[in-house]
């Protein structure tokens, strides 16, 4: 009887899991049609590699958002003459990323990130720098994914420090914040209201 | 007999947890005098070989370089440079740092459920008249998301509260508070560039 009992308990448990299951899954196509922005989340993942994937997609699409905004002749703007261009800027972000590849995720980075910055195609044309950008983001998005929860906290040497893995990323999230985050002057001074933030 | 070998072993444990307190609490103080908040940022502490690998720890140390680069960031504006504003609808430098602050309060009153001693109002840019008062204002915002981060351990770091993005674990919140003061120390070093100065290099390590 009490065996009994057990198994049914079992199968109801087993049913409601379920049931929530195909509820979440059902929601998610739902908010997946009310356009191609992605609403979101109200909860973060719990899943480290999961909760990781979304802030770089969230971030991929905030550096998007200013690449956007930014008039294709303000490519090659620069506030004052001793710095980089908002293009450079652009791929400075971008080539930190490949700075990292090796260390971080242990492959060869597509470009030598110091030459990035000398290509004359990334200086006035805005749908090649969006591409170069948006990729660099789209590379790291796709090594996290390929990353588990044991080998984020695995141990690495980044500039010569040993690091849990999932701090050497955290250190990439930074870079990009960091240069994303100057270039909101250079909107500014061109007369373009800057996107906002986009913390969550 | 069962009873005393309990009583024993409670006070073993007791004894252990204290001298571990102690042992923190004595690392703190010394740590405490090498990286001293008035002395000048050339004796701030060096990056440690390894990352400590307690998630306390670790927040920690990413906390407290992002406080010495910002107080880089402050020593290196002139006086005169505090009002400055790259154009006429964005924060002065004055008022992108006090804005850092405020947020790093509301992250961490937030994230580690301390009470800020300050209201709103007392971010005002009309209220830091010096730079002196200015950084004071700033690097006392990283000061009090450090001490809060110190008083977590890790279960409480995991731990779910409601933020503004929907319920949120209390280590996601102060990362991103993180990320919001990296975001407006970024945009200051324009700022300086306007001023003729050359920005801190950015200390990743």
């Amino acid at each position: 009887m009490k065996e009994q009992f057990k198994a049914f308990r079992f199968l109801v448990s087993a049913l409601a899991i379920s049931a929530a299951l195909s509820l979440v899954c059902f929601a998610q196509q739902t908010s997946g049609n009310q356009g191609n922005r992605v609403q979101a989340p109200k909860e973060i993942s719990a899943d480290k590699v999961a909760a990781l994937v979304a802030e770089w997609t969230r971030a991929k699409d905030y550096t998007r958002e200013y690449l956007d905004a930014m008039p294709e002749d303000g490519i090659g703007f620069k506030p004052s003459a001793d710095i980089r261009s908002f293009g450079n800027q652009m791929v400075h972000l971008a080539g930190g990323f490949y700075f990292m590849t090796k260390p971080i995720f242990g492959i060869d980075a597509p470009y030598d990130p110091r030459k990035m910055e000398e290509m004359p195609e990334l200086k006035k044309d805005k749908a090649a720098l969006t591409k170069t950008v948006m990729d660099s983001y789209d590379l790291v998005i796709a090594q996290i994914k390929k990353l588990d929860a044991a080998k984020l906290d695995e141990s690495i040497t980044l500039f010569g420090i040993k690091m849990p893995r999932h701090i050497a990323i955290a250190k990439a999230f930074e870079h990009q914040t960091h240069h994303r985050g100057q270039t909101t002057i250079y909107l500014r001074l061109k007369g373009v209201k800057p996107p906002p933030e986009k913390l969550f | 007999m069962k009873q005393r070998l309990l009583a024993l072993r409670y006070l073993v444990s007791t004894l252990a947890v204290s001298m571990a307190f102690g042992l923190v609490c004595f690392a703190q103080q010394t740590s405490g005098q090498t990286s001293g908040g008035s002395k000048p940022a050339a004796t701030a502490q060096a990056p440690a070989a390894e990352w400590p690998s307690d998630p306390v720890g670790m927040l920690v140390a990413e906390w407290t370089r992002a406080k010495n680069w910002t107080k880089e960031y402050l020593d290196k504006m002139p006086e005169d440079g505090l009002t400055l504003k790259a154009t006429p609808d964005v924060r002065t430098f004055a008022e992108q740092m006090l804005h850092l602050a405020s947020a790093n309060y509301f992250y961490a009153q937030a994230g580690t459920g301390q009470k800020s001693p300050h209201a709103r109002d007392a971010f005002a840019a009309d209220k830091f008249k010096t730079k002196a008062d200015l950084s004071k204002m700033v690097l006392e915002s990283y000061d009090f998301m450090i001490s809060g981060i110190k008083s977590l351990d890790a279960a409480k770091l995991g731990e779910k509260i409601q933020g503004r993005g929907g319920m949120l674990a209390r280590q996601v919140v102060i990362r991103n508070g993180f990320e919001h003061q990296t975001h407006h120390r970024g945009q200051t070093t324009i700022y300086l560039r306007m001023k003729g100065v050359t920005p801190p290099p950015e200390p990743f390590q």
